[in-house]
């Protein structure tokens, strides 16, 4: 499903004399499905190579195995096919950020373009004055959605100027927090959850305040949610989550999907519906797919989508 | 008496060589048809920096795909051809005594 423009407000774009965006979402949805399906190949054929590997080394004297293995398993292809894996889950996880930035953008000249389409109605009957009103009405917008563009051009740059200016500090270690990131998301795809929130919790402290602006606030804020909400914890899963929606989280369906969970789970079904259902049209419901059944129910329940 | 499995080199270059085409196809397969969103007729500068972003991406994409199943090919080669060489040796190496570990 695309958001377009409804055809009642398609005349009051064009008096505005702007244009609507014509980037899909759900084109873009689907690049980041498509590099999120290779990852298990990837992993596969890594493991399985890995396990040639061992078999080589547990059968054969350490003169002839030590450089050989070494060199395949560090320095080789198998090295750069592991690093590959992670490269396609972050374009995966650009590609979502886009669509949900194209949403964004889309609903607010939505939002815009009835605000003019109410003022124009009541400019109809206020003769001179209503006329002036309405061009003052037509300017303002023209400026509004601009500046909608302009911010939503910026986020898919994704914040190239955003070293301008700030800590030295937040430069100064990033291939200790990229360490830490890396370590912490291979426990978690271990499902070693507890590791997980530790090793997440000590990447976030070494964050500059404010944590949520920082570039890497969302990308452990998010997983960490996910992983307290894995061990149950869902008071804390909802707080880390609410800290990724400040991070710049709000066009990332997993986050919204984790959000509306962990409300649920702590009894604020409301706060939880709405949440789930902003994940919902981020991504259709296939998103609830492999999750516990009762979130599906519930949405059905409240008549958010048909059984 | 030195351990040596010239077939375990053997079956890790056949497995090396198997992966890379597996990983090879089913990369291409499911990256190399993506469509792009548009661009004509919307914001031009918001719509064209989208469009942009796939072809941009898939460049590097295409040649890291290419370079890791070559790699792996190769590697793969090279284990069968390591399978090969201890398979011919396989008699002497198995006469090393302790002092030739040391």
């Amino acid at each position: 499903m695309t958001l377009d423009v409804p055809p009642e407000l398609a005349t009051t774009l064009r008096r505005l004399d702007r244009s609507w965006p014509v980037s899909d979402e759900q084109t873009l949805n689907e690049i980041a499905a498509a590099f999120l399906r290779i990852r298990p190949t990837i992993q596969s054929a890594t493991a399985t190579m890995e396990q040639a590997l061992v078999r080589v080394e547990a059968t054969n004297d350490p003169r002839l195995t030590g450089s050989i293995n070494h060199f395949l398993s560090t320095a080789g292809s198998l090295s750069s096919l592991k690093d590959f894996d992670g490269a396609a889950a972050s374009i995966a996880h650009g590609f979502h950020s886009v669509a949900g930035t194209v949403v964004a953008l889309k609903a607010v000249i939505l939002g815009h373009l009835v605000l003019l389409a109410t003022v124009q109605q009541v400019a109809r009957y206020d003769g001179a004055a209503g006329a002036a009103t309405l061009t003052i009405a037509l300017e303002e917008t023209r400026r509004l959605v601009d500046e909608a563009v302009a911010l939503a051009v910026q986020a898919v740059q994704g914040g190239e100027d955003a070293d301008d200016g700030s800590d030295p500090a937040d430069v100064a270690r990033p291939q200790e927090l990229e360490r830490l990131a890396a370590w912490a998301d291979e426990r978690q795809d271990s499902q070693d959850y507890e590791a997980a929130v530790e090793i997440w919790h000590d990447l976030l402290a070494q964050l500059p305040e404010p944590t949520t602006e920082h570039p890497l606030a969302m990308w452990a804020l998010a997983p960490l949610g996910d992983a307290l909400f894995e061990l149950g914890r869902f008071e804390e899963a909802n707080e880390a989550l609410a800290g990724a929606l400040l991070a710049g989280g709000t066009g990332e369906a997993f986050v919204w999907l984790r959000k509306g969970q962990a409300l649920v789970e702590v009894g604020d079904e409301e706060a939880g519906v709405e949440a789930l259902t902003s994940a919902l049209m981020l991504m259709g419901d296939e998103i609830l797919d492999d999750e516990d059944p009762k979130y599906r129910q519930l949405l059905v329940d409240r008549g958010i989508i048909k059984d | 008496m030195a351990m040596v499995d010239p077939t375990a080199w053997r079956d890790a270059g056949q497995v090396f060589q198997s992966e890379a085409v597996r990983f090879s196809i089913i990369a291409r397969r499911e990256l190399g048809a993506l469509a792009t969103t548009p661009s004509d007729g919307g914001i031009e500068e918001f719509d064209g920096l989208v469009a942009g972003m796939l072809p941009a991406v898939m460049e590097t994409v295409d040649s890291t795909i290419d370079g890791i199943a070559e790699n792996l090919a190769a590697e793969g080669a090279a284990l069968l051809e390591m399978g090969d060489t201890y398979a011919n040796a396989q008699p002497d190496i198995e006469q090393w005594d302790e002092e030739e570990l040391v």
